[in-house]
């Protein structure tokens, strides 16, 4: 979900208003919000390691309308070349039905393009599904807010 | 063709009171994909009827521009009357069942008239289900456009 571009982010930030939602949370739902971190860190990290620890084995990811599965995701986590680009979090919904949760939010993504700085903004929808005890991501999708 | 699809649901989706677990994935897989189906069907001919007993009161619902909607924002827009899809078909999908939820991925191609004006979209969609009370409901969908 984070990113859909590959040659992303070397630091990302996180609003404070994100971290402030989880005050009145279950432990299930604070504990995918803390996923969902592990993941921007992970990635921002090019860790593939971590990412493969809370990937589901059938991932299945949607970028720029195209299916991505973990393997190729990790892959190219561990060949791409970061650059300085930013994403902000902003606020994320997680509703939980029994060993499934589900996040919605968006994030602003900061792009270097033909030297000029801009923002695209996404809206993402993040699958979680709690197996053995140990919640992991199944499904990832994004796409740019045109409105 | 909307009572029919309404009584196909209740038939289909609604198992008996004891059903409280799924069957087996397969099983599942199968219900699942025929509920996709029946979602088509139901936006097709605007059968809000069937749309409701498919997805969950608090489904969260992402376009392909990006555009957050509720449950019953999502209704209304299929039924806004300048909107006329004359055909919505699933041309693949593959779903992964995990016990009492599942998510399905796919493509869907989508023709008809909007203002007057002819559209076709393809895109590909993800939708996460889950296993309430006896019956599969619709809890997240996402679909983006297919550029090629």
């Amino acid at each position: 979900m984070k990113s859909t571009s590959w040659m992303l982010i070397l630091l990302c930030s996180m609003s404070p208003f994100v971290y402030a939602q989880e005050a009145d949370e279950g432990d299930a739902a604070s504990a995918i919000r803390a996923l969902e971190r592990e993941w921007v860190v992970g990635q921002s990290r090019n860790d593939s390691r971590a990412l493969d620890l809370i990937f589901d084995n059938a991932l299945v990811y949607l970028e720029y309308g195209k299916l991505v599965t973990k393997g190729e995701y990790l892959s190219r986590i561990r060949t791409s070349e970061p650059l300085l680009d930013q994403i902000v979090m902003e606020p994320m919904t997680v509703r939980t039905f029994g060993n499934t949760a589900i996040v919605v939010g968006t994030y602003r993504e900061k792009v270097i393009k033909d030297g000029k700085p801009f923002l695209k903004r996404w809206r993402f929808v993040d699958t979680w599904v709690c197996k053995k005890s140990k919640w992991l991501l199944v499904s990832a999708a994004a796409v740019p807010v045109s409105r | 063709m909307g009572i029919l699809l309404s009584l196909f649901l209740l038939v289909w989706v609604a198992a008996p009171p004891a059903a409280q677990t799924p069957a087996p994935p397969d099983a599942e897989q199968t219900r699942i994909l025929a509920l996709e189906n029946a979602w088509n069907q139901a936006e097709e001919h605007k059968d809000v009827k069937a749309l409701d007993s498919l997805l969950d009161p608090t489904l969260v619902y992402i376009d392909y521009d990006g555009s957050l909607m509720d449950k019953a924002q999502f209704i209304a827009s299929v039924k806004a009357p300048a909107l006329h899809p004359e055909q919505i078909i699933n041309e693949s999908m593959t779903a992964h069942v995990y016990g009492d939820n599942a998510v399905v991925t796919g493509v869907y191609r989508e023709k008809g008239l909007s203002n007057g004006k002819p559209y076709l979209r393809r895109g590909r969609f993800t939708d996460t289900w889950v296993y309430q009370r006896g019956i599969w409901v619709c809890v997240a969908s996402q679909s983006t456009l297919i550029s090629h």
